[in-house]
């Protein structure tokens, strides 16, 4: 469970808060707004894959082929889930997936 | 397997048995963890004699795992080999097996003489955390654990954060106080969580700190009456010195605290520990060595569900005066 850094406008009554996000479920949590209404805010990850690709492909073919196949769908679907962050950071850092 | 370890693991770790598609897939993905430790000592053996084994945490751990089984000899000749086991057909169980493959890509002599490259080991061992099979075994000890029952917890050498994620997705905790001795760790385990590093914001603290003894000086600043739990699951061979640090974290359990243990040990797989060891490990245990560094450190055994197979699970407690 974590503060949002950003404040919200809850969609009922109009209050504007930091909400404290619990569980998400992909890039969406459940917030309550001060006055009790439940909604779902957007809470994007920071790892943005957007015009990525595999730069080094010695290192890329060391990755057990399962993991190299996620990591080309990640790269497809510009998405990161959870999961993946780390290593997708890693892999960034490193140089075999370079984003423009 | 000894019979009541084996009667052990169907009754304690039974999803991830399930998972990876039954006992008869468990043990082919365990033979194969024997077959690559075997080749990898082999290979270290003949390209760096047995000398190895005080130069390398990896060389140390293949050795005394094959040894135990009794696949080398005391002088390290290989005495006798396993058939290489049919290839799984379950898809966690080849995961599992995809690992040692491509480890053994880098080249067993390469991580013993110190000369593997360093980054690859580092998206090898981030593959590893985010591989399906790795879930499914920190799900179920955490569930085993019952990590619902602690409202506050400490975990130390936090790594990427996925032990961290994994308790998000199972309870909320009030409290949930992580650090590692290393940067990119704390930054990766923080991004995960979707927090900062060095800061407390909504009961996620995340930070920086050379070795327990001073993390839990930090840690008593978010919790300044102790946390109801300790988790440290394949932590304790990360630490630079268990009975210190172990001795620190108990000032951090709070009065019915729990430390919650679970630690591959020389008992486990043996490739995958040799593995592991090639990420930065400091040591490898047997579970008795475990039992005694936590006896060591004032700790009593509260339970243990497993020995060593899949790994060392207990639950352990401060021993109060």
């Amino acid at each position: 469970m974590y503060r949002l850094s950003h404040t919200v406008r809850c969609p009922v009554c109009g209050v504007e808060f930091r909400p404290t996000v619990g569980y998400l479920k992909g890039d969406e949590a459940e917030v309550m707004c001060p006055n009790g209404h439940i909604f779902t805010v957007s809470v994007p990850n920071g790892d943005s894959v957007l015009d990525c690709e595999i730069r080094d492909w010695e290192r890329f073919g060391l990755l057990p082929q399962a993991t190299q196949q996620a990591v080309l769908e990640v790269i497809q679907s510009g998405k990161v889930p959870n999961e993946l962050q780390a290593l997708m950071r890693r892999l960034k850092e490193i140089g075999v997936v370079v984003c423009t | 397997m000894k019979l009541v370890e084996e009667l052990n693991v169907l009754r304690y770790y039974k999803p991830f048995i399930e998972a990876f598609g039954g006992v008869k897939q468990v043990r082919t993905a365990l033979r194969w963890s024997e077959w690559y430790a075997v080749k990898w000592w082999e290979e270290v053996y003949n390209d760096l004699g047995l000398q190895s084994i005080r130069e390398s945490v990896f060389a140390r751990a293949l050795f005394i795992s094959l040894k135990i089984r009794d696949y080398v000899r005391e002088d390290g000749n290989i005495k006798k080999r396993p058939e290489k086991p049919e290839y799984p057909t379950n898809s966690y169980a080849m995961e599992f097996v995809d690992l040692h493959e491509s480890f053994d890509r880098i080249g067993a002599v390469n991580v013993a003489a110190n000369k593997a490259d360093e980054n690859t080991l580092a998206v090898l061992y981030s593959t590893m955390l985010s591989q399906g099979w790795y879930r499914i075994l920190r799900q179920t000890f955490l569930r085993l654990m019952e990590i619902e029952r602690y409202p506050a917890v400490f975990e130390p050498v936090v790594k990427e954060g996925h032990t961290a994620a994994a308790v998000m997705e199972i309870t909320t905790p009030k409290m949930y106080i992580g650090f590692d001795y290393r940067r990119d760790n704390v930054e990766l385990a923080s991004a995960t969580l979707r927090t900062r590093p060095g800061e407390c914001g909504g009961g996620i603290c995340i930070f920086q700190a050379p070795t327990a003894c001073d993390a839990v000086k930090i840690a008593r600043r978010y919790a300044p009456s102790g946390v109801d739990a300790v988790l440290m699951l394949h932590t304790l061979y990360w630490l630079l010195d268990p009975v210190k640090e172990l001795t620190c974290i108990s000032q951090i359990i709070g009065p019915g605290g729990k430390l919650l243990v679970g630690q591959q040990v020389v008992e486990s797989t043996p490739g995958l520990i040799a593995i592991v060891t090639s990420f930065g490990a400091k040591h490898v245990f047997s579970w008795k060595g475990v039992e005694q560094i936590l006896r060591s450190a004032g700790y009593q055994l509260s339970k243990r569900y497993l020995k060593y197979m899949p790994y060392y699970i207990a639950v352990w407690e401060p021993k109060r005066s």
